[in-house]
């Protein structure tokens, strides 16, 4: 499987995220806690079909929920060999 | 039918829906709406599919101006249906119910003609709710099904008074439930707009495929509320009500999350973005019902407890079995075995090294409960916490599911069970079902060597067996419980049963150890048990007692499972009358 770019993923989320909960992107930082942005545990499996079908790979359903932030998210994509 | 086009048309999605669809178009006709004004309605029914697909003539007796479409796209979303009907409807002003499993609450088509009026490019709604007291979706756990939910829908007498469905739906037994109306929707089973919106939006997307339509429903309230110079309208105080089906979007499954996921990942390839709920500011249509505002009041009371209440069962357990006083009553225990072995005094020393163990024997004890034989707990009961905790969902049962009747023990040495039941009404304001304590509050009678071997657990009373009734009823006392409701049978089962004056049992629990108090209790007690009514055996696990209920069972053609609580305790739920106790 190619691995996706993290660039990519990144931008992805952060677009994905503000659309989402009607936020600016530029306050989806790396370190901003998605429980403090705003999303709850359904949004996190709603992220997670998106991200699926976006991206064509199958995640555990738990990807947005044991991530705190994106940098976190990031790595442990990283970590499972998804992301570059 | 009128020549004229009526003015309001109602699409109703069926599929499988044999048992729920009557109710549903019940529940929109004229004799149950309330208040409609003097206006043409039709209902047009869009079958998707089902085996047995429904027919005009069912129901012929609404009264309704009714068509019945089939839809035959072989499809399982609804969204061809949906749109099928929307095209034949002739109305000015259109609603979806896009399962027709749900029911109306009455006032729902007055609003929903009323609040239409007030905006130019009005998306009316309401809130979706479902029967039963906990979410459909744990039906697995709380073991919901269409018959508890006919017993429910009987509790209310339905279609008498609608707005009772309030009474037994999960949505306003959660206390912050009335807040459904208060918070921005994102899609409806009851959306009413006029056609030009509908015509507008070309109908629902139908690239939604998945079983039920997935985010279909939400996507075109979305899109709805995006259009320009539109104006969303929550009806408040209505609602409709989801019935159990098996066929159900909400309760086939009991995995919610791959379903919102698969709908998710449909969701991101329809539309290449995010879901977004509707964020303009919305109008709020308030149905004054003072109906209604009872309904939520009760509904508060008699509901599922809060998490305040479910703390006080919980503190009420640990207080019942004594666990604060464990680690006394194991120095206490250690001590007394070390004393009684030695015959002295002098060598309390000994039973430092006794605690660790009895500490360990006590608390498994009051896990799996204690026949006493290693000296009296201090605990109001000795059945144990399994014991308890099963006591407590079958109280919990017939509390949510409103089967009627009376709980009573058979057996209460210090009234722990009878306290915990007790304790569940009064956290709950119910004072309607009374708690029947029967016992000879002087310990077991003699044993009846013939019927129970050679076990004779009367020759313990000395130890504790025997409990006056004094002193249970200030255990009652001592935790505020002592009520109006709490009514006490001294005596010999044998005696006191067959004319006590109780009409009918929902708790029947059963614990006299022998094959006479056993036998006694189910003879003079069973048949007022209710259908959907538990039954409770505490010692199974003496052959005698087994035996005095195998027999009981076998000859009143008792078939319901035994279901095992732990290594003793069983119990069975009553079924309805066919198939339980046959009348001699």
């Amino acid at each position: 499987m190619q691995k996706l770019d993290a660039a990519k993923v990144t931008e992805w989320i952060q677009s994905y995220v503000s659309d989402f909960l009607d936020i600016p992107a530029t306050k989806i930082t790396p370190d901003a806690r998605f429980d403090e942005l705003g999303l709850d545990s359904a949004d996190s499996v709603i992220i997670c079909g998106a991200f699926e079908e976006q991206f064509n790979v199958e995640m555990e359903a738990t990807l947005f929920l044991r991530n705190a932030n994106l940098a976190e998210l990031i790595a442990d994509l990283r970590a499972s060999g998804y992301v570059a | 039918m009128t020549s004229a086009p009526p003015f309001l048309s109602i699409v109703v999605i069926s599929f499988e829906m044999a048992r729920e669809l009557p109710r549903t178009l019940r529940s929109l006709s004229r004799s149950y709406q309330l208040d409609l004004p003097d206006i043409d309605y039709e209902v047009i029914v869009v079958d998707n599919g089902s085996a047995v697909p429904p027919v005009e003539a069912d129901f012929a007796d609404l009264g309704l101006d009714l068509r019945v479409l089939q839809c035959k796209t072989g499809s399982r979303s609804p969204v061809e249906a949906l749109n099928m009907g929307l095209a034949a409807c002739r109305g000015a002003l259109i609603g979806t119910m896009i399962d027709g499993a749900r029911m109306a609450s009455p006032g729902l088509l007055c609003a929903a003609l009323a609040a239409a009026k007030t905006h130019p490019r009005p998306i009316v709604y309401t809130a979706s709710m479902m029967l039963g007291h906990r979410p459909q979706w744990l039906a697995f756990e709380t073991g919901y099904d269409q018959s508890v939910e006919d017993r429910l829908l009987d509790s209310i007498e339905w279609p008498k008074d609608g707005y009772r469905l309030f009474e037994i739906s999960n949505g306003l037994a959660k206390l912050d439930a009335p807040l459904c109306w208060y918070s921005p929707g994102y899609e409806s089973n009851a959306l009413f707009m006029p056609r030009a919106l509908w015509d507008e939006l070309g109908g629902y997307c139908e690239e939604f495929q998945i079983d039920g339509g997935g985010f279909a429903s939400a996507d075109l309230f979305g899109r709805a509320a995006a259009l320009d110079g539109t104006k969303v309208i929550v009806i408040g105080g209505e609602a409709t009500f989801h019935q159990y089906h098996s066929k159900s979007a909400s309760t086939a499954h009991q995995n919610v999350e791959p379903q919102l996921r698969a709908f998710a990942k449909e969701y991101q390839r329809v539309r290449k973005g995010p879901f977004k709920p509707a964020r303009n500011p919305f109008w709020l249509f308030q149905v004054n019902n003072p109906k209604l505002t009872r309904q939520l009041e009760a509904s508060g009371r008699h509901g599922k407890p809060d998490a305040v209440a479910e703390r006080y069962v919980e503190l009420l357990k640990q207080r019942l079995l004594n666990t604060a006083g464990n680690e006394t009553e194991a120095r206490l225990r250690a001590l007394e075995a070390a004393v009684a072995k030695a015959g002295r005094a002098d060598l309390i020393e000994t039973a430092k090294s006794g605690y660790r163990r009895e500490l360990n024997r006590l608390v498994a004890e009051k896990r799996e409960g204690s026949w006493g034989e290693r000296g009296i707990p201090s605990g109001l009961t000795m059945t144990g916490r399994k014991r308890l905790d099963a006591l407590a969902s079958c109280v919990q049962r017939v509390l949510d599911e409103r089967i009627p009747g009376d709980f009573i023990e058979c057996g209460v040495w210090r009234g722990g069970s009878a306290i915990l039941m007790a304790g569940m009404l009064a956290v709950r304001e119910i004072s309607d079902r009374r708690v029947w304590l029967a016992d000879s509050f002087q310990g077991l009678p003699p044993a009846n060597p013939e019927k129970d071997g050679a076990f004779d657990s009367s020759i313990v009373n000395a130890k504790g067996l025997a409990v006056s009734q004094e002193t249970v009823q200030a255990n009652f006392e001592e935790l505020g419980l002592l009520g109006e409701n709490i009514r006490f049978l001294p005596g010999w089962f044998s005696e006191t049963l067959p004319t006590a004056p109780i009409e009918t049992i929902a708790i029947l629990r059963l614990d006299g150890d022998f094959y006479d108090s056993t036998m006694d209790a189910l003879t003079s007690l069973y048949a007022k048990v209710a259908p959907g009514g538990f039954v409770i055996i505490d010692d199974y696990a003496l052959p005698f007692c087994r035996r005095a209920v195998e027999e009981f069972r076998a000859a009143h053609g008792v078939r319901e499972p035994i279901e095992k609580i732990d290594y003793t305790g069983v119990f069975w739920r009553k079924a309805a009358a066919k198939q339980g106790i046959q009348e001699p």
